[in-house]
């Protein structure tokens, strides 16, 4: 009965003819401000569906970063690889890590006529992804002391170079020998961190291109200073399987590294001729 | 006519437009096996994010979750393990392994640093084991080492024959699975070389009862140490060569070759160690077959391993 009375006051409220004099510029008022308000939910879903649109895009681009101290392990974001234009048809998530496996630096050389020879050597334990150091250091009494202490390795680069900056004798000064030679490298592991996943009917498998990018800054092979070049390097190695280590240097030498690396994964394919791009 | 939509129509429309591309996406496809099975493994273990940790308790390169005798003695707490005989095996290699290693001259830090790893890990594979074989779970695996390892205790030696475990015939349907798909999925000869060892000796179910894993962790561990330490002589013979051409007869060179042969004396000690570990825990599963085993398997060689993957499955 209660209801019957409220829904027939309701109905004779909507159904009520517009006054004539001031309410229908109160009426219309009303539908202004009712479409203003519509325009600013129209608005709002416009810029919530672009904000929408652009995360999705964001996660197809999946950016990329690596986090980490200098040796230790480097784990790409996940790199999703689709069979097609969508997930649909089948996806593969990879989970590229890359590691520091070994790390060697060699320098001898003469400092004012005094030899000096030293070696450092960092190798990774496989069972627990620790390293295990060894420094060799030559002595003023011509023997080696050896530390297995840790120690920062600061840089990571690639060298092979000597540098003479000897002096010859002449009348007023004895001759003076400043040579130095260093030879240091470094050899990095590519791994999966975790299984392929995979998701869909047709998902993407191996083989797959797993790529480790850094800047770099060239040295000159002699007694220059830093040469100024900066470049962008990529490591690229092949993993033929969802299982398994591929070692690799990086490509460029008498070179220092920017580090970490952003480490990602993608699709390898199989070309005409055999190889594996 | 058509009636135009109406705004609520039009973000009903968009919100389940956005919900069936998310379900597409995540639910609509079943998972592959192995995904299912990473994903009841590792859950709050991001493996995008985390830094994939070789010793973690929750293995992501799991492949099977089967069950085992879930009516079983619970495991007993990580203090009591010692007098556990399940656990008898797992302390018998771990006391080993610290026996070689207090052994070691005071110099070979670096070996004492293999074979700690080494012993962590085995005792974290055998904690595994028989956690998964009696069907309760395993993630106190590396707490109990830590507990087993903190723990002081006088060691002596004792002969392999009474290290024998209450475990000695159990096996593991989910450890075979995992072996099953490293010899088929890798696509590395190096396993199925180490499977072919047990074979061609009438060995069966050596992928059920750590057999196999072992062979294929010793196999992996002795290549990756021969490799490094072939580089290392290689390369201080190098420098060696090179000290020789610039410091003349001042004998630097050859204090050099003497410390380097040290180094390569110290990885000695830690491959001959890996032989000794290893041959007692085939020794204590097979008898003197163990010996034969061992032999072959110095022969092998396997390459490129992700050491990740050879551990025993977690559920």
């Amino acid at each position: 009965m209660l209801r019957a009375g409220w829904n027939q006051l309701r109905h004779s409220r909507r159904s009520r003819p517009p006054h004539p004099s001031g309410q229908l510029n109160c009426h219309n008022l009303t539908q202004l401000q009712m479409s203003r308000s519509r325009l600013q939910f129209r608005r709002i879903l416009r810029i919530f569906v672009l904000v929408f649109l652009f995360v999705l895009i964001l996660e197809k681009q999946q950016p990329l970063f690596a986090s980490i101290d200098k040796l230790g392990t480097v784990v790409g974001l996940a790199s999703d690889l689709y069979s097609g234009h969508m997930a649909l048809d089948g996806r593969t998530t990879l989970t590229p890590a890359l590691a520091v496996h070994t790390w060697r630096r060699d320098y001898y050389g003469y400092y004012k006529n005094r030899p000096f020879s030293a070696k450092h050597r960092i190798t990774r334990n496989t069972f627990t992804g620790d390293y295990i150091y060894e420094y060799r250091e030559l002595q003023s009494n011509g023997t080696y002391s050896v530390s297995k202490e840790m120690f920062i390795v600061e840089h990571l680069r690639r060298r092979n170079y000597r540098c003479d900056r000897s002096v010859p004798a002449s009348e007023w000064v004895p001759a003076q020998k400043n040579i130095y030679n260093v030879l240091e490298d470094f050899v990095v592991a590519f791994y999966h961190a975790s299984p392929p996943a995979k998701t869909g009917l047709h998902p993407p498998g191996a083989p797959y291109k797993f790529i480790a990018r850094t800047g770099a800054v060239s040295f000159q092979n002699n007694c220059n200073p830093i040469d100024p070049l900066s470049v962008e390097v990529d490591c690229r190695v092949i993993m033929l399987k969802d299982w398994g280590t591929v070692y690799e240097r990086f490509p460029l030498v008498d070179a220092e590294y920017a580090w970490p690396p952003s480490v990602s994964g993608e699709k390898a394919f199989i070309m005409g001729d055999g190889s594996i791009q | 006519m058509v009636q135009k939509m109406s705004l609520r129509g039009w973000v009903i429309a968009l919100l389940s437009f956005i919900a069936c591309l998310l379900l597409v996406n995540k639910r609509l496809f079943p998972e592959a096996l192995r995904n299912r099975v990473k994903t009841l493994n590792s859950e709050g273990n991001d493996p995008s994010t985390a830094v994939a940790d070789p010793m973690q308790d929750s293995s992501q390169w799991n492949s099977g979750l089967k069950q085992g005798r879930a009516n079983s003695k619970p495991l007993p707490p990580a203090s009591d393990l010692r007098s556990d005989s399940r656990f008898s095996g797992a302390i018998d290699t771990f006391d080993h392994i610290q026996l070689t290693m207090d052994k070691l001259p005071s110099k070979y830090g670096n070996a004492r640093k293999y074979l700690n790893g080494l012993k962590e890990k085995l005792f974290i594979d055998d904690y595994r084991f028989i956690a998964t074989s009696l069907g309760v779970d395993c993630a106190g695996a590396k707490a109990a080492f830590d507990q087993v390892n903190g723990a002081i205790e006088v060691r002596a030696e004792r002969p392999v024959s009474e290290a024998r475990s209450a475990m000695g015939n159990v096996q593991s349907n989910a450890l075979a699975d995992h072996c099953k798909r490293l010899i088929e999925e890798s696509g590395n000869p190096g396993y199925s070389n180490i499977a072919g060892v047990f074979v061609s000796r009438g060995i069966e179910g050596a992928s059920q009862n750590q057999l196999l894993l072992d062979a294929v962790i010793y196999v992996a561990a002795k290549t990756d140490l021969e490799q490094v330490l072939e580089e290392d002589i290689r390369h201080d013979a190098g420098i060696r060569k090179r000290l020789d051409a610039e410091f003349g007869d001042q004998k630097i060179g050859e204090e050099w070759a003497k410390v380097a042969e040290e180094s390569v004396s110290e990885s000695n000690h830690v491959l001959d160690a890996y032989q000794s570990i290893f041959q007692r825990r085939l020794t204590r599963h097979l008898g003197a077959a163990g010996d034969g085993i061992m032999e072959a398997l110095g022969q092998l060689k396997l390459n490129n391993v992700n050491f990740l993957e050879l551990r025993v499955p977690c559920n």
